[in-house]
């Protein structure tokens, strides 16, 4: 059947029932009462990379090797960051395992998709610039296709990363309407491609991410969540508050456009890669590391002064790092990780380097006195698998789920001067379409089980590597008694996937397709 | 792909990462006035910034299908990232991991 995921990064019901409750939202409260809905629990680290990747493969991240925006390797005397992108998953992909199969996907806006897999379909990748999204976008004649689309402007659609990195430090109040502003063309620009497609070249699977939704929710989620939207807004912050609605609002337009497009017989899935909660410090990782004599930076290192969790060019923080005289250092905030430096120390050194920073981290605390470190998580033990050592040596959850800085600051843990918007691994799932229990409210489930809904609903076996259970409770019991979930028994190789051939496999879609008419023709879904 | 198993030549590599470097900058608005060559800089010439890099070597990699070129060992001196770097650099540099004659 048809199938849709219509993916809305970062996004949490806390924000979501707001934007519901102030009437912004009504095509997603349609959806809400016509669907299946669950929390989504996230990946460990519940970042983009790693969370979407996981809910594209159905893989742990210890074993598709997408943790991060980034991967360091060190060299004889410094260190050297590898950019992850497609060719970094090592597991195969829904998108290429859907194609294989003789249907088409399109897939827009995702990370991690470029350089752009040769799938039956399109891809248009997320988080390129400019620049580089026509060559980085499949097949390689879509950008002619869509250069008449209404708001098809590639200086839109690609990623500054200077403009983005706006959204995580403190800003001018002056620049957040135009801030939000960009985000709202943004996602203008690519729903006009996504409803472009749609129309004009229907894929079996079409996927879109609006990331929109995790960047404004940096900046400006305290202007979303009731439990911190100020009483008495100022000016500048009732603009704010209403460009946030806009935003949303146009979010749910596309929705809407969406179910309509996708007609009755369709199946829709919302997801996010993770949910986003309030954060009001600022952890200074480095710091505690130089602090408590495991990190020594190259002289004078300045303070950070802007709320900020990353260096303008990470080769700076690097240069500023004694890589030789350090033991232990944070590289990037999204990991929220500390490596330690296994290049300058015995195997016995570093995992006592390592005992050590778990016991002093767990005492760490805040100018309040409370404990700010809530959990860390060695890399062994939660992303086991052939890429473990691509995690940081631990990872943190701090108390309020902020992301580290890397930065040096003058106090390891500094109150921000206002909250910001922070990732929570609680993010949304929603199911609507043809034996998918409406009006459902279901226990949280895992965003690696998300594939499985995916490949079933288009009528095709999962892999037996998968991770995670189907979720059979999405469904009417006797629904899926006649349309089971089929998964594997044996791992299905990349390459006997390739193999099995376009044609066939087509000619089987259509008998599949026509058995699951014939089964929803029984159930009275189809007449 | 060409330019590998030790038949490459450095002129033939040149020409290679050319071709490559002038689809890289196909869309972009950059007057490269004498046109590319091993004499190009990235940075003061092209106006490269740091993610250009990234899909310039992304693009090598894809153009040779390998991923295990040491691209650090010309993007790095003494652990340090370089300011700049000339095209016949990048050639000189495939034609050591290709023998090139």
């Amino acid at each position: 059947m048809k199938t849709i995921l219509f993916g809305l990064d970062g996004a949490t019901y806390t924000v979501l029932d707001h934007m519901v409750a102030h009437g912004v939202m009504p095509n997603f409260k349609k959806f809400r009462d016509e669907s299946t809905s669950c929390r989504l629990r996230s990946t460990p680290l519940p970042i983009t990379p790693q969370a979407w990747t996981t809910l594209a493969t159905g893989r742990s991240a210890g074993n598709h090797g997408m943790h991060d925006f980034l991967r360091y390797e060190p060299t004889q005397d410094g260190v050297y960051f590898r950019v992850n992108d497609y060719r970094t998953i090592a597991v195969e992909t829904i998108w290429q395992y859907v194609s294989d199969r003789g249907k088409r996907v399109t897939v827009l806006n995702f990370f991690g998709t470029a350089p752009p897999p040769k799938i039956s379909g399109h891809v248009m990748p997320g988080f390129v610039p400019p620049k580089h999204l026509r060559r980085s976008s499949h097949p390689s004649d879509l950008f002619a296709k869509l250069q008449h689309v209404d708001g098809f402007d590639v200086n839109v659609l690609g990623l500054d990363t200077n403009i983005e990195k706006m959204g995580l430090q403190k800003l001018d109040p002056d620049q957040w309407v135009e801030w939000i502003d960009l985000h709202i063309r943004r996602e203008k620009a690519w729903y006009g491609i996504l409803d472009h497609l749609m129309r004009t070249e229907p894929s079996d699977l079409t996927a879109i991410v609006f990331d929109g939704v995790d960047k404004i929710q940096h900046l400006a989620y305290r202007y979303m969540d009731p439990s911190t939207i100020p009483e008495k807004p100022l000016d500048w912050e009732k603009r704010v508050i209403e460009r946030c609605k806009t935003y949303f609002k146009q979010v749910d337009d596309f929705l809407g456009a969406v179910v309509k497009s996708a007609g009755k017989w369709a199946r829709i899935f919302i997801a996010s890669d993770h949910g986003f909660t309030v954060t009001t410090e600022i952890v200074y990782v480095n710091k505690f590391l130089a602090d408590n004599g495991y990190l020594t930076w190259r002289g004078e290192v300045a303070e950070d002064a802007k709320e900020a969790v990353f260096v303008d060019k990470l080769p700076n923080l690097v240069s500023a790092i004694d890589l030789k005289k350090t033991k232990a250092f944070a590289m990037t905030p999204s990991c929220n990780g500390i490596y330690i430096n296994r290049q300058h120390l015995t195997p016995e050194e570093a995992d006592k380097v390592r005992d050590e920073l778990i016991e002093k981290l767990y005492k760490l605390k805040g100018p309040d006195g409370g404990l700010v470190v809530a959990e860390i998580k060695k890399r062994e033990d939660w992303w086991p698998g052939p890429f473990t050592e691509r995690a940081p040596d631990l990872t943190l959850t701090l108390r309020d789920h902020g992301l580290i800085s890397i930065l040096n600051g003058k106090s390891v843990v500094v109150p921000r001067e206002e909250p910001a918007g922070t990732h929570h691994p609680h993010g949304v799932l929603l199911g609507r379409g043809p034996g998918i229990v409406e009006g459902q409210e279901l226990e949280a489930r895992d965003i690696i089980e998300v594939p499985q809904l995916l490949l079933h609903s288009l009528g095709l076996e999962i892999p037996g590597d998968y991770e995670g259970t189907f979720p059979t409770a999405f469904y009417e019991a006797e629904y899926l008694a006649s349309d089971p979930p089929r998964k594997a028994e044996a791992p299905v190789a990349a390459a006997a996937a390739s193999a099995a051939g376009a044609t066939d496999e087509a000619n089987l879609d259509e008998d599949e397709e026509a058995a699951i008419m014939e089964r929803l023709r029984g159930l009275g879904y189809v007449e | 792909m060409s330019a590998q198993g030790g038949t490459a030549t450095r002129e033939g590599i040149l020409a290679e990462v050319v071709k490559v470097l002038t689809e890289l900058t196909e869309d972009w608005d950059v007057d490269f006035g004498a046109g590319l060559g091993a004499d190009t800089r990235l940075v003061s010439d092209l106006s490269f910034e740091s993610i250009d890099v990234v899909h310039f070597v992304t693009a090598l990699e894809e153009h040779y299908g390998r991923r295990d070129l040491p691209f650090q060992d010309i993007l790095m001196e003494d652990g340090k990232y370089v300011e700049d770097i000339r095209v016949g650099d990048v050639v000189d540099f495939l034609a050591k991991q290709f023998g090139a004659a």
